[in-house]
């Protein structure tokens, strides 16, 4: 089967080690580190390859230092790796990050399953899994929180759909958005990490592009603008107080509620 | 004093009586200074009441050392100030902390400091919550302790409130200060209070890679760690720290892993395995590439498979490790934590004793077979390189309790007597007051004695540590 | 569409029994106040088996026209998406709203490049700038920056909104829609078959609850904690713990916030009884708004609560489940 994951890299935070003041991570500086969801992204593509014969190409779109999460997949026992980079796709909305992965992918032929995580964990929300189906004219389906692979090359799912999940059985190709639960994601083994410095990571750039306007990526073709950016409006925090029970009470069930009747 | 600074014991202040060791005390006021001003005027009062203080940090402790037997209760959590930040080059720096800070926020504090060319303080013990005056009192090391060595070579000056009320300032560039402070550090408390370190940083490693090693058998992570201790010279130094742990350790973490936050997204350990080593692995990439692939031959050679060693790297993956390492002992207190729920007189049990000249085979059997004989549930883990292992003896009931400690009195015992004298990771503290002679010569008890006498001669302060018998 | 102009607010509908769902409600009531300034139109769109229900709807606001598509079987987004662009074609909309269910979130990611066009997911505020675009506004990095974000040159702008954002209308009126256009949407599809629906048990974890009340040291007795449970039930909240009362025996360890905890980050946490050793204040500091409870006017917990608040918990929460058990209370909490 081939098989492509798309991997994206995010600022590591320890949950709860958030430096309140920078916002950034509070051991580990600016490190960045691949998005869970596409660790579970990949491991679900390396348990498919353990059932049958696969190949798995790892893409991800980032500055030339994205090649890290290249070299992590390596260890992970990924096949192949595409660093998708070059100015002119920096500032890249939803839009024009879903296109340039389209045109990326399909300057590499034709796969069978194309796999990404839901969501990232550093607030992005989910849509370029969606929009990258859509580009690349397959039917996509998000929330997955259980695959397998059928005898004839099916695949049957599990879709979270918040209050139901649905259980398909598909034929593919399709794209699935996995869920960060579908599995737990193996660590590195020590001997693919050796292996992986000896690799080759692909560079995609404009030129290996079927589209080569560079119109259509990045900032020039992205539809969406951030026009102005501001702090976020904070809980004030008061003075300790010292109400009556009752008092205290309604404060409570307030401030939780936001009623007035609580009083 | 217009502002209230000493509180006498109420119900709200319980959780001062007791540290990690789960051994209990009492004490009859608390105060929470926030300078040495206030510290002065603490001791004042005291000395006039004649009443022993007890010093608290991050009460981690485990050997009791932050337990009040009686008197005040002087806990330093206010004093986590940072005061001075110096950068002379790429490679050296200069930290100074008032004592109440946390591991946890000096780590933070130099990593924002350092975030180009980062640097470290290497004693690391691992549990983050530990206050830098309570490591420097215990001179508390971690998992890098062979490596880096000493935890006194990485303090450059103190301030400490000794027991006349004197404010004394020590530096290692004054040699009696030298000499002093390394007799303080380590000291436990019994000469005085230290309410700020000047700490030694040193640049963290290029590349860090933290390898864990499974292996079925005992005689194959013995041959493992046999070879990685006769590795040549240039490996030596590249490995930062060499962990053991047993299955029952393993077992331990795997079943509460889900409940902790930084380690629940580390994989189960495949079943088969009993043993696990974990290299930490630190340089340049060619060093590490050189270092690795020693190690894997190794791993080889004793039957592990080093496909599925797990091999991580970042100071992220790093950290995973480190807390993982971290449960180790985190999860063996929680089960000492349930049994005292049954049997509340029940403390934590743990072993203490570097065994230099047995092989990791000879060590576990010694511990494994006197514990198995009596049927008594434990736990091991530890350092390799000095093959310091904690057996942790998980008693459920009040006789496995006084088996168990019988039984580690055995093993001092007999420790000492091959080895000439057992070392104390953990301190002496309350709880280890009566191996104190196979702890400390009779030369350095002396000294200590000495020492305490000239600057803690009523001995005020944490009077019931390491001397003292009741 | 680029260069377009477009005009008008599409809302997805989607239902919930036989009403609008609550998060339709809350866009349909939002569109129309962006339509009012505007004067331009306000369109919903329903893509489903239930036709007859969706025709039969009533809002809060005037509806100037209902889109209904009739298809078969459970959502598919490659099939209901061609119905939205069906949809778009005709209508030409400036603005599409979505509301940010898993549903609405792959049928905006598909549309947006079905239209080449922007889509911004869970904004947190809409509003129109003077040339009459919409401000979309959300959390950037991580949520320590808010972002206000402009479509500019395409058409329709995409927007997502999360449910509870928005207020629902108040049904004070009742409006049929305009006009009602009727489709049936061909969607066969021959490569995926639905095997079966599960209907999923919502597990109380602590993970994602966005109240989350913790037990401390300060409750004396085991018993207690009943009226601790009871009052997490009536808020909708999950019940957690300090280490402290899980050392006791009391909570199961799944339950304890801490450093070597679970970490919360919930809208609101409000602790009984809590210290607030730096070890539990490790796990829960980033709450969005921490009310915290203790008779010891110097708790450690004051620090970092918002609402800080000197009282006896067995005085309070008495009080608490009072006014909760009143009748009127039990409907306002079905929103959370």
């Amino acid at each position: 089967m081939k098989i492509a994951v798309c991997i994206k890299q995010v600022p590591a935070y320890s949950e709860g080690n958030m430096d309140e003041k920078t916002g950034l991570l509070i051991r580990t500086g600016l490190e960045s580190i691949v998005n869970i969801y596409d660790l579970a992204a990949l491991e679900t593509a390396l348990r498919i390859k353990e059932q049958r014969e696969s190949c798995i190409d790892v893409y991800t779109m980032g500055p030339e230092s994205a090649g890290q999460a290249i070299m992590e997949s390596y260890a992970l026992g990924a096949d192949r790796g595409f660093l998708i980079c070059d100015r002119a796709f920096a500032g890249a909305d939803v839009l024009a990050t879903s296109y340039t992965l389209m045109q990326a992918i399909q300057s590499q032929g034709t796969y069978d399953l194309i796999l990404c995580g839901q969501q990232t964990t550093d607030g992005d929300t989910g849509l370029v899994s969606g929009a990258l189906a859509k580009w690349l004219g397959l039917p996509g389906y998000g929330g997955v929180k259980k695959l397998d692979i059928t005898g004839n090359e099916n695949l049957r799912i599990a879709q979270d759909m918040g209050v139901q999940v649905l259980h398909w059985e598909i034929k593919g190709p399709c794209l699935i958005a996995v869920d960060r639960d579908i599995y737990t994601p193996r660590m590195p083994s020590l001997k693919l990490r050796m292996k992986a410095r000896r690799k080759e990571i692909t560079t995609i750039t404009l030129q290996d592009l079927e589209d080569q306007d560079s119109r259509h990526y990045g900032l020039k073709g992205s539809a969406t603008r951030v026009k102005k950016i501001f702090p976020p409006e904070r809980t004030r925090k008061r003075e300790v107080q010292q109400p009556e029970a009752k008092a205290a009470a309604g404060l409570i069930l307030e401030t939780v509620m936001n009623d007035q009747e609580a009083r | 004093m217009d502002k209230q600074l000493i509180y006498p014991m109420a119900e709200k202040y319980q959780e001062y009586l007791i540290d990690e060791s789960k051994f209990s005390g009492t004490a009859d006021s608390i105060s929470f200074p926030e300078s040495e001003a206030e510290i002065s005027m603490i001791l004042k009062e005291m000395k006039r009441s004649d009443t022993p203080i007890t010093i608290q940090g991050g009460k981690t402790g485990i050997v009791g050392g932050a337990v009040p037997l009686e008197g005040h209760i002087m806990n330093l959590r206010e004093m986590n100030r940072m005061k001075e930040f110096q950068r002379q080059d790429a490679a050296n720096g200069l930290i100074t902390v008032e004592a109440g800070m946390s591991l946890a926020k000096l780590q933070e504090v130099i990593a924002r400091e350092t975030r180009k060319n980062p640097l470290i303080w290497p004693p690391s013990p691992t549990e983050g919550t530990a206050s830098i005056g309570g490591i420097l009192a215990a001179a508390a090391k971690g998992t890098g302790a062979f490596h880096y060595g000493d935890t006194r070579q990485y303090v450059q000056a103190i301030r400490l409130i000794d027991g006349r009320g004197k404010v004394q300032y020590l530096d290692r560039w004054v040699q009696a200060d030298s000499y002093l402070l390394d007799q303080i550090l380590g000291g436990e408390g019994i000469y005085g209070v230290i309410t700020e370190a000047t700490l030694i940083l040193v640049p963290d490693y290029e590349e860090k890679w933290g390898i864990s090693f499974f292996f079925k058998e005992l005689s194959q992570t013995d041959s493992f760690v046999q070879g990685l201790l006769a590795a040549d010279e240039e490996c030596q130094n590249n490995i930062i720290a060499a962990e053991y742990f047993d299955k029952n350790t393993i077992d331990q973490i795997e079943a509460r892993k889900s409940n902790m936050a930084k380690i629940k997204e580390i994989p189960d350990v495949e079943d088969g395995n009993k043993h696990m080593v974990y290299v930490e692995i630190g340089g340049s990439e060619e060093e590490i590439e050189r270092t690795a692939a020693i190690l894997m031959e190794l791993a080889e050679e004793s039957d592990s498979d080093a496909e599925s060693a797990w091999a991580v790297s970042g100071e992220t993956e790093i950290q995973k490790m480190h807390a993982f390492r971290h449960a180790a002992a985190e999860t063996a207190n929680l089960l000492i934590e349930e049994a005292r729920r049954t049997e509340p007189r029940i403390t934590k049990l743990g072993t203490d004793i570097p065994q230099k000249h047995k092989t990791l085979k000879e060590a576990v059997e010694l511990y494994q077979s006197d514990l198995n004989s009596e049927g008594i549930d434990f736990c091991m883990f530890g350092h390799c390189r000095d093959m310091h292992l904690h057996v942790n003896i998980l008693p459920k009931t009040y006789e496995e309790y006084q088996k168990g400690k019988e039984m580690i009195g055995v093993w001092i015992k007999t420790v000492q007597h091959e080895e000439g004298k057992i070392g104390a990771e953990h301190g002496i503290g309350k709880l280890k007051k009566k191996w104190r002679d196979y702890i400390l010569s009779e030369e350095e008890q002396q000294q200590m004695l000495e020492l305490k006498e000239v600057m803690n001669p009523d001995g005020i302060w944490n009077k019931a540590n390491i001397f003292g018998d009741e | 569409m680029r260069n377009e102009k477009g005009s008008g607010i599409l809302v997805y509908l989607e239902l919930s029994g036989r009403d609008a769902s609550e998060i339709s409600r809350e866009l349909i009531a939002k569109a129309y106040r962006l339509c009012r300034s505007n004067q331009e139109k306000l369109y919903l769109l329903y893509v489903g088996e239930r036709t007859e229900a969706a025709a039969a709807l009533t809002f809060d606001v005037p509806v100037d026209e209902l889109w209904i598509y009739r298809t078969k079987g459970e959502f598919q987004a490659d099939i209901w998406d061609k119905a939205f662009e069906d949809c778009i074609y005709d209508c030409r909309p400036a603005i599409l709203l979505i509301g940010g269910t898993d549903e609405g979130r792959a049928i905006a990611s598909r549309v947006a490049a079905a239209f080449r066009t922007g889509v911004t997911a869970d904004c947190t505020g809409l509003t129109l700038d003077e040339n009459g675009h919409l401000v979309q506004t959300r959390p950037a990095f991580g949520g320590n920056i808010m972002a206000s974000i402009l479509t500019e040159g395409s058409r329709p702008q995409i927007a997502t909104v999360r449910a509870g954002i928005f207020p629902a209308g108040v049904k004070s009126e009742i409006y049929t829609a305009g006009k009602v256009v009727q489709n049936t949407w061909n969607n066969s599809n021959q490569n995926a078959k639905l095997i079966r629906i599960e209907e999923k048990v919502k597990a109380k974890g602590l993970e994602g609850a966005s109240i989350v009340i913790a037990a401390g040291r300060g409750i004396k007795r085991r018993e207690d904690l009943a009226m601790l449970k009871e009052l997490a039930d009536l808020m909708g909240a999950v019940l957690a713990s300090s280490r402290a009362l899980v050392e006791k025996g009391w909570l199961d360890a799944s339950k304890q916030i801490g450093l070597s905890g679970n970490t919360v980050a919930p809208e609101y946490l409000i602790t009984f009884g809590v210290s607030g050793t730096v070890q539990f204040m490790a796990g829960m500091q980033h709450a969005r708004t921490i009310i915290a409870v203790n008779s010891d006017r110097d708790a450690n917990i004051f620090r970092i609560a918002h609402i800080p608040i000197c009282a006896d918990l067995y005085e309070v929460i008495p009080e608490m489940l009072q006014k909760l058990k009143k009748p009127e209370r039990e409907k306002l909490w079905k929103k959370i």
